[in-house]
C-alpha cells in the first residue's frame, strides 16, 4: 500500500492549511480562473488591484481550471463551500461556480469577469437588475462603435464582410450585433464561417468574391491564430481590417476601439469592494469598460493604399507609426 | 471540521459521477480487454445530448436514457469498426472520439438556437443552461447536497445491479468469456465478434450516461468536457484494484471497487489541490499521481519478494 503514506502527507498539509483558515475577519475571496491566458490574467490582477486600494483584509485562494472540466468542478466546489466571496474569470468559470453554489445549497456571492454575454450564457436573467447573487463585468467590445469605424475610413465603403469560427458563441453573438450596426450605418454586411484554421483561406476568397470594401474581424481566439492567411487575402485585394481587440493590429488590422482587461478586473473588484461595505448585488448592476481607446496602425494602412483622414487622425487616442 | 467535510462530500459527488464512467471504461479495458479511447468523445456527446433533450423539455430521467442509447450507438460504431472492418481497436476508438466531438457541438449549437443567437446548423462549443431541471433537482429539495449524493448512488446501484445480472446470463459469460480468450471461445461455438460489439455497446452507453450525470452537475454542457477522462477512468479503475485487496473476487465487487478508487483519486485530487494553491501544477501531479498508481502492481510484487527473501534469510539462520 504506497498510496498511504501520500495520503498522509496530504492530509497533514490540509489540516495546516485549515489551521490558517480560521481567522476572524479577514474576508475568504476565491478566485476560479478558466485558463491561464494573458487577458484573464490581466483581468485578475485588476481585481486584486481594486481590493487592495480599497484596503480590504482578505485571504485570497486562487484556482486555475486549466481548461478542464473535471478540474473546473472540483475547484468551483471547493472554492464555494469556503469562501465569503468568489469571482469566475471567463464564462465556463463563473457557470461552474453558479452551479456548484447550487450543489452546495450556500448563498455566495458570485462575481464574473471577461464573460461576453450573461444573460446569454445564463449567468443571470436580467443584467440590469443582477437576480441569484450574480453580478460582475462583460467584455463585450464596442461592435456597434467598431461597425462605424469603416463610414470615418474615408473610402466610401458600402459592403462589409466578416469571418469567424462558428464554434466560438462569442463570435456569434458578434456577428448578429455587427449586421445590425451595419444596417444602423447603411452598409452591407456578408459574413462566412469556418470551423477549423485551413478554412480561412477559403473563407476570405468567398468574401472577397462577395465584393466586400473592408473587413471587420471579432475576438475570436481561432481566428487570431491563422490571422496572416486573413491578412495575405485581404492585403491582395487592397481591405482594411478593422479588428474587435488590440492584439490584432499587430497582425494586420487598421484600426480597433479596444477593450483592457486590467481595467476590466480592477472594474469587477470595485463593484465587490462596494458590496462588501454593504451595498447589496441588485444594485450592482453588469458593468463594462467605458473608457475604449481608438487605436489607429498607419503601416497597415498605407500598406493597403490608405491614408488615414485628418478628422479621424485627431479623433485618435493612440497612432502606431513606425 | 467544515474543510473536511467539503473534501469529502466533493470527493464523494465528483467520485460517484467518475465512478460511472470508470465503470464503463472497466467493461471495455478489463471485461473485453480493449483500450478504447472512445470514452473522451462519449462523455461530452452524452452531455450535450442530455442537455439539448432536457431544454426540448424531456423528463431528465429519460434523458438519461436517451445519452445512454446514443452512447450505445457510438459503441455500435467502434465495434463494427474493430470487428468487421478489422481496424485496430486503439483507432476505432480514436476515430468515435474524433466523430463525437464535432457531433456534441452540433447538438449544442441546436439547443443554442433556441436563445436565437445560433442557427441550428452551427457548431458550438459550450452552451451555458443554469436553470434547468435535472435527475438530482428532485432530490436536492429535500436532502441538499446529500441529494445529489443520494441520486447518484441510486443510479450506480441499478447500474452495477443491471451489469451483475447480465454477466451472469449465458449471453453475459459469452462476452466475459471472449474477453478472457477469444480462440477458445470461438472453438466453443461463440460468435467472438458480435460478443465484442455488444461489450462494447454496453460500455460507450454507460460513458455516455456518465457524461449525461456530469453535466447535469454543472447544468451545462461543453464538448470539451471529455478531456482527460481516460486518465481518470483508468487510475479509478487501478487504484480501486489496489485498494480492494481480494485477489478472485465477485463481478459486483469489482465494479464496486471501481467506485472506491474513483472516490480515492477524487480525493487525493481534492487535497493535492489545496496543498497547491495555485492549481497550475495539478495536470503535473495527475499525472505523476498516475504513474504511482500505474506501478502500485510492481511495488506490491517486490514487497512480496522482499518478504519472502527475508523469511527464508530467517529460516536459513535459524
Amino acid at each position: 500500500m504506497k498510496v498511504k503514506p501520500l495520503l498522509l502527507a496530504a492530509l497533514a498539509a490540509t489540516s495546516m492549511v485549515a489551521v490558517t483558515a480560521c481567522d476572524g475577519d479577514v474576508v475568504q475571496i476565491g478566485i476560479l480562473k478558466f485558463i491561464n491566458i494573458a487577458p484573464l490574467n490581466s483581468a485578475e490582477e485588476g481585481f486584486i488591484k481594486a481590493l487592495d486600494d480599497a484596503g480590504i483584509n482578505y485571504k485570497l485562494t486562487l484556482k486555475d481550471a486549466n481548461a478542464d472540466g473535471s478540474l473546473v468542478a472540483s475547484s468551483s466546489l471547493t472554492l464555494v463551500g469556503e469562501s465569503d466571496l468568489v469571482l469566475g474569470i471567463a464564462t465556463p468559470a463563473a457557470s461552474g461556480l453558479i452551479s456548484a453554489r447550487a450543489i452546495k445549497g450556500n448563498d455566495v456571492p458570485i462575481f464574473f469577469t471577461a464573460v461576453t454575454d450573461p444573460v446569454f450564457s445564463g449567468l443571470m436573467s436580467d443584467d440590469e437588475a443582477p437576480d441569484n447573487n450574480v453580478t460582475g463585468t462583460s467584455d463585450m467590445n464596442p461592435v456597434r462603435e467598431q461597425v462605424e469605424l469603416f463610414t470615418k475610413l474615408g473610402l466610401g465603403i458600402d459592403k462589409i464582410g466578416m469571418i469567424y469560427c462558428s464554434t466560438e458563441t462569442n463570435s456569434v453573438i458578434q456577428k448578429d450585433l455587427a449586421a445590425a450596426a451595419a444596417d444602423e450605418f447603411g452598409l452591407d454586411f456578408v459574413f462566412e464561417t469556418f470551423t477549423t484554421t485551413d478554412q480561412v483561406a477559403a473563407a476570405m476568397d468567398t468574401l472577397i468574391e462577395a465584393g466586400i470594401d473592408g473587413l471587420y474581424t471579432p475576438t475570436d481566439s481561432t481566428l487570431v491564430s491563422a490571422y496572416s492567411t486573413v491578412k495575405a487575402k485581404a492585403d491582395a485585394a487592397n481591405l482594411p481590417i478593422i479588428a474587435g481587440e488590440e492584439a490584432c493590429l499587430e497582425l494586420g488590422a487598421v484600426a480597433t476601439l479596444s477593450i483592457n482587461y486590467f481595467d476590466l478586473g480592477r472594474i469587477t473588484g470595485v463593484m465587490a469592494v462596494e458590496f462588501l461595505s454593504g451595498k447589496s448585488i441588485s444594485k450592482l448592476p453588469v458593468r463594462r469598460v467605458e473608457d475604449m481607446p481608438l487605436i489607429l496602425h498607419v503601416d497597415n494602412a498605407e500598406g493597403i493604399g490608405l491614408t488615414f483622414p485628418a478628422e479621424l487622425l485627431a479623433e485618435a487616442d493612440e497612432v502606431i507609426d513606425n | 471540521m467544515n474543510i473536511f467535510y467539503n473534501i469529502f462530500t466533493n470527493s464523494l459527488n465528483l467520485g460517484l459521477i467518475y465512478a460511472l464512467l470508470g465503470i464503463g471504461v472497466y467493461i471495455a479495458y478489463r471485461v473485453l480487454d480493449i483500450a478504447d479511447l472512445g470514452a473522451e468523445g462519449v462523455f461530452p456527446l452524452g452531455g450535450a445530448i442530455t442537455v439539448l433533450m432536457i431544454v426540448l423539455g424531456v423528463p431528465p430521467a429519460v434523458a438519461v436514457l436517451i445519452a445512454f442509447i446514443a452512447g450505445g450507438i457510438m459503441g455500435l460504431l467502434t465495434g463494427v469498426l474493430h470487428t468487421k472492418l478489422k481496424i485496430p481497436s486503439l483507432l476505432s476508438g480514436i476515430i468515435t472520439m474524433v466523430m463525437c466531438i464535432p457531433l456534441a457541438q452540433l447538438i449544442n449549437g441546436i439547443t443554442n438556437s433556441f436563445e436565437s443567437y445560433s442557427r441550428p446548423g452551427d457548431f458550438v462549443g459550450s452552451v451555458t443552461v443554469i436553470r434547468m431541471n435535472t435527475i438530482f433537482t428532485f432530490f436536492r429539495g429535500f436532502l441538499g447536497e446529500w441529494g445529489y449524493i443520494l441520486a447518484s448512488v441510486l443510479v450506480i446501484t441499478l447500474i452495477i445491479g443491471l451489469l451483475y445480472w447480465f454477466f451472469g446470463t449465458e449471453l453475459g459469460i459469452t462476452v466475459r468469456a471472449t474477453g478472457k480468450n477469444k480462440v477458445m471461445s470461438r472453438a466453443q461455438g461463440i460468435n467472438t465478434d458480435s460478443r465484442v460489439i455488444l461489450g462494447l455497446v454496453i460500455s460507450n452507453a454507460i460513458v455516455a450516461m456518465s457524461g449525461s450525470l456530469f453535466s447535469q452537475f454543472m447544468l451545462t454542457s461543453n464538448s470539451t468536457f471529455g478531456q482527460g477522462t481516460i486518465v481518470i477512468a483508468l487510475a479509478s479503475i487501478l487504484l480501486g484494484e489496489a485498494i480492494m485487496l481480494f485477489k478472485k473476487t465477485n463481478f459486483a465487487v469489482s465494479l464496486l471497487g471501481v467506485f472506491v478508487g474513483s472516490f480515492a483519486y477524487q480525493l487525493v485530487i481534492n487535497l493535492a489541490m489545496r496543498v497547491l494553491n495555485d492549481n497550475g501544477y495539478l495536470k503535473l501531479v495527475q499525472a505523476i499521481l498516475f504513474i504511482l498508481i500505474l506501478c502500485i502492481p510492481l511495488f506490491k510484487k517486490n514487497y512480496a519478494n522482499l518478504k519472502k527473501k527475508m523469511k527464508a534469510k530467517r529460516n536459513a539462520n535459524a
